[in-house]
């Protein structure tokens, strides 16, 4: 579990302390305010230790974490990602399971990155990423593009998303709490989606029923994808999931059965990073947490500031709450003219 | 004119004597038996407020709560709203017994009626999904009766006080 994280200069999040994250965290802020780079760049740090030492790759965590950036961010070099005229480096703290792993380099850095310290245990889970848009029509296309034409345009975030879906569902034991959430998630659905190899193309399929994914509606992409990733066991009680825009696509009622399988998925040990600005989502949450009274720390950014509440304690102090304040008094207003 | 204060759930409302049919208080409504009501209809700005007031309210995630509660305001409102229309029509005897300014009230289209719900200490981020609850529980009246949209109200005493109603 991802215990705080410290960014400096960190491209247009230039000072972000973040200590004490629970098992849901949650981003606000407008758009354009750094809630997905947020997003990008713990995950992008995440994967490199999950990707550290396994299997037979041989490549450094200084390696991987070039590699993860470069392809997440894709920048022209790494270096672009050091915030426009800081005097300083870009600097990384993360503490996972109370141990250290931290990275800075300079605006100069083409690829290596030589201040890097690593104290957490390789990690045999998987972490995934989100999206706001779906991938499931796109997903041979995009494999293409990153695998063949290794061309800038889906970042690692849309290629380990779809490399993760490609891998087959897995028969037999689940965790307990997984399967219960893959019921509930296929029963928001009406149905699951599969993987057709004849036509390499994802189908949905509704009773005996099957659809082409390209008609199917876009709200039901994004939660099928959460079912396959549980199911096909890329997932696991240590991964972590980000996930951006949860809202997009999703009506209300949608969004508040996805947050109740999200918190009963969190308290089997998954850890959620969810950017939102969904006033639908945040109240959600804050039923959650006063209902299981568990801490949801929220990382809300107002006027380029980013501060820091919690929502077993309160509602945060922000834009998004305030317009649905203002939305009633506008109502108000309308009854005493 | 004098002014009148009415403590009803923690809050003094203030109105005009003229201005206040006090339900609870008037001959009509001691007749009656088991009849839930609101407390009293009010003219302000050339508009009849039938108002409500509560010292707090379950929450809407609350949902036999909610539900109960929301049935028991509409219950209130709808009544005390046809209650006055009834002594307004004449269907009552005690038409002459209305404060002043309810006497000859126009009851046409001109007059706007607003049932309204005032909640003391309730915050006001969730003030909005209760009245979003209470008119959809009252439409089938805004509509047969020809009402605003906007004829459903559900304030706090931070609001009510900002509009006039409350000391």
């Amino acid at each position: 579990m991802l215990n705080s994280v410290t960014l400096q200069n960190f491209g247009t999040l230039k000072n972000m302390e973040w200590s004490n994250l629970g098992k849901i965290n949650l981003v606000i802020g407008n758009n354009g305010c750094g809630k997905t780079f947020l997003l990008k760049a713990l995950y992008a740090s995440i994967r490199t230790l999950e990707e550290y030492k396994r299997g037979d790759d041989k490549r450094s965590e200084s390696e991987i974490l070039a590699d993860k950036l470069y392809w997440t961010f894709q920048p022209e070099k790494i270096g672009d990602l050091v915030t426009k005229k800081a005097e300083s480096k870009l600097f990384c703290e993360l503490k996972l399971d109370n141990k250290k792993f931290s990275y800075s380099f300079s605006k100069d850095t083409t690829r290596h990155i030589s201040a890097l310290e690593n104290n957490v245990s390789p990690r045999n889970s998987n972490s995934i990423f989100l999206p706001a848009k779906e991938v499931l029509s796109l997903h041979h296309i995009i494999l293409k593009s990153r695998e063949q034409d290794k061309v800038f345009g889906f970042d690692d975030t849309y290629l380990d998303l779809a490399r993760a879906l490609r891998q087959a569902p897995t028969i037999g034991r689940n965790y307990k709490e997984f399967s219960t959430s893959r019921k509930d998630l296929e029963a928001i659905l009406g149905g699951k989606i599969e993987y057709d190899e004849g036509s390499s193309r994802w189908q949905f399929k509704k009773g005996n029923q099957k659809f082409s994914i390209g008609v199917t509606a876009e709200g039901i992409k994004k939660i099928a994808i959460l079912d396959t990733l549980l199911g096909n066991r890329y997932l696991n009680d240590n991964s972590i999931i980000f996930i951006d825009e949860l809202e997009s696509a999703l009506h209300p009622t949608a969004i508040s059965q996805l947050l109740d399988i999200i918190a009963v998925l969190s308290e089997k040990g998954i850890q959620f990073f969810i950017a939102s600005h969904s006033y639908f989502v945040i109240k959600k949450l804050y039923l959650i947490a006063q209902e299981k009274q568990f801490s949801i720390p929220v990382m809300s950014s107002v006027n380029d500031e980013w501060s820091v509440s919690d929502l077993l304690e309160e509602m945060p102090d922000n834009p998004i709450i305030d317009e649905s304040v203002r939305l009633y008094k506008e109502e108000i207003e309308l009854a005493f003219k | 004119m004098s002014i009148k204060e009415i403590p009803e759930s923690g809050m003094i409302f203030l109105c005009e004597e003229d201005d206040v049919f006090h339900i609870e208080e008037s001959a009509v409504y001691k007749k009656m038996q088991g009849v839930k009501i609101a407390e009293f209809l009010l003219i302000k700005s050339r508009k009849v407020f039938v108002i409500e007031a509560k010292s707090s309210s379950p929450s809407p995630n609350n949902k036999i709560g909610f539900d109960g509660f929301i049935q028991e305001i509409h219950e209130k409102l709808l009544n005390a709203f046809s209650l006055g229309m009834a002594i307004f029509l004449n269907r009552h005897p005690q038409k002459e017994t209305l404060p002043a300014n309810f006497q000859n009230l126009d009851l046409s289209k001109n007059t706007q009626f607003i049932l309204c719900l005032v909640i003391k200490g309730h915050k006001t981020e969730w003030l909005a999904p209760i009245q979003d609850e209470l008119k959809k529980s009252l439409s089938g009246t805004m509509k047969t009766w020809a009402l605003s949209p906007n004829a459903v109200v559900v304030m706090n005493d931070e609001i009510a006080r900002e509009k006039g109603f409350i000391r």
